[in-house]
């Protein structure tokens, strides 16, 4: 515990302290904005017919604020502080340096661009308590099996992004970003990444072997009408994931987004190519020395605003992983979940509202079954912003 | 905790949740304006506010940030239209700001109405009757 306030301390400090500074040689602006979320989420099976299943069934709290300054009309900072599953986090301590709209150097602790629902990835952003499965960080039934989703959000890391936007008259957006950050961790003999090795809470914050993962993103936005738009967007990510740079992993994804009217269409599809390497551990299928799985993952939504109050929404997503495994893991080389959503979110007072929703899961049979299995789970949340 | 006894707990939270609901509805629910109150020059900036900026995060946001001046807003609309695929357009600026500017006259207003009625500092107040309606006056 002490450990992770220091490390919050030691990278907070200096972007505070430009803040700080900023504001007494006259800065443009602070702006603070935050959210908070309580949701309660029922898994009414049994615990005793689903022991395998890791979930976190019952209440769960994020909070988060955040501070931007301008401090000149080129260079801004922006701080976010976060508290959820795992403690405190700092998901946010960066400086943006912008030469133009087309060209923003940021620099320090942050999301590097890749898909859609980053942006949207703060519980007051969505109209779900859960976020779709390939971006899953501990909503989701069985998670431990799965070790989350393809790319948990948020994904926050260090290093530099270039990226910029441009508008083509006034129809067409285009948005590129193109990064070096640390890249994602794993232990020795692990057949899979450890996420929490790049949370703030970790004991140790630097990269493991001392190779940058790199990566980009670009996407177009067509507005077709006053009230229409269309989002196209690509991503990509390398890196390796060990001490000794020998097993790598790549993480795809394509995105589309439409906005007719009151209504948002989502689609993405993600995949993370990844390698592992048990040594002497035995698999769990036949095989020697480095091998390879594939996680796909991919959700459609629909989100309809019916008025000022209500929104409803609906969301298909599921996972599916190719590969070998451990030989202790449940999963099979063919894994797979499903999940259907329905929800709806209701505004009670300015800037606050419950949000509701089932979720309908799917998986696959599993040794003497011979049937998919199903199981149900509820949300009910309280959000809000300020 | 068995299921029968889960599902009681969440029925339980589900009612409080809906009385909570019926209270927030019949009063103050709402993300955004009431466009039927607003001055009729106001209503297409607002729209077009409305539009471009709900698409990420609701109107709440903005509309209870407690910015009310205009440099503050000029940054923060520039800040929003370089996020990427904000699809705000350098064009929409200027609508957008006239709202803003119409919005926080108003906050002022209100403030400034509340605090020669109440005669007391500043207190966050929810006005949905008339002038700016539906919003909250606006304090740091």
């Amino acid at each position: 515990m002490r450990q992770r306030l220091l490390y919050i301390a030691a990278v907070a400090a200096p972007v505070l302290l430009t803040v700080l500074a900023a504001t007494r040689a006259g800065a443009i602006e602070r702006n603070f904005a935050g959210s908070a979320q309580l949701d309660y989420l029922l898994v009414p099976a049994e615990r005793a017919t689903a022991a395998a299943r890791t979930t976190f069934d019952g209440f769960t709290s994020e909070v988060a604020l955040k501070l931007a300054v301008d401090v000149s009309d080129k260079l801004s900072a922006n701080v976010k502080i976060c508290h959820g599953c795992h403690g405190f986090e700092l998901p946010m301590g960066y400086f943006d340096y912008r030469l133009q709209d087309e060209l923003n150097f940021r620099i320090g602790r942050f999301s590097p661009s890749f898909g859609a629902f980053n942006v949207r990835h703060d519980p007051a952003n969505h109209a779900t308590s859960s976020k779709p499965l390939p971006y899953d960080m501990g909503r989701m039934l069985r998670m431990r099996e799965w070790n989350l989703g393809v790319l948990p959000s948020p994904f926050p890391d260090n290093g530099l992004e270039i990226g910029g936007t441009h508008w083509f008259g006034d129809q067409v957006q285009m948005d590129y970003a193109t990064y070096a950050v640390s890249g994602f961790k794993g232990d020795a003999l692990a057949y899979d990444i450890e996420w929490s090795h790049s949370y703030s809470q970790t004991s140790l914050l630097v990269d493991n072997n001392g190779r940058p993962a790199v990566g980009a993103r670009m996407a177009f936005t067509l507005r077709v009408g006053e009230a229409n738009d269309l989002t196209a967007g690509a991503s990509v990510m390398y890196g390796t994931w060990d001490q000794e740079n020998r097993l790598s992993y790549t993480i795809a994804g394509a995105d589309l987004a439409a906005r007719v009217g009151r209504t948002q269409l989502r689609f993405e599809y993600l995949m993370r190519r990844q390698a592992f390497d048990l040594r002497d551990r035995p698999l769990k299928y036949p095989g020697s020395g480095i091998q390879i799985f594939d996680k796909h993952g991919a959700y459609m939504e629909v989100e309809r605003t019916i008025n000022e109050s209500v929104t409803l929404v609906g969301r298909a997503d599921g996972l599916y992983r190719v590969g070998n495994l451990p030989m202790d893991s449940p999963l099979e080389r063919r894994s797979w979940v499903g999940r259907l959503t329905g929800g709806a979110t209701l505004a009670v007072l300015p800037g606050w509202r419950i949000k509701g929703s089932a979720e309908l899961w799917a998986f696959p049979p599993r040794q003497t079954q011979d049937q998919a299995i199903y199981e149900l789970a509820l949300h009910l949340a309280l959000v809000g912003t300020f | 905790m068995n299921p029968t006894r889960r599902s009681a707990l969440f029925s339980a939270v589900l009612s409080s949740l809906l009385w909570l609901m019926a209270g927030g509805c019949a009063s103050s629910g709402r993300e955004g304006l009431d466009v039927a109150q607003l001055p009729e020059v106001v209503r297409p900036d607002y729209q077009l506010f409305a539009r471009r900026c709900s698409k990420c995060h609701s109107l709440a946001r903005p509309l209870r940030s407690g910015i009310t001046d205009d440099e503050v807003w000029i940054a923060y609309v520039n800040r929003m239209r370089r996020q990427p695929g904000s699809g705000i357009s350098p064009q929409d600026a200027a609508p957008i700001l006239r709202f803003l500017h119409y919005y926080s006259s108003e906050q002022r207003r209100l403030k400034r109405e509340h605090e020669e009625a109440s005669g007391a500092a500043a207190t966050p107040s929810y006005s949905s009757g008339s002038g700016a309606s539906g919003t909250e006056t606006a304090t740091r």
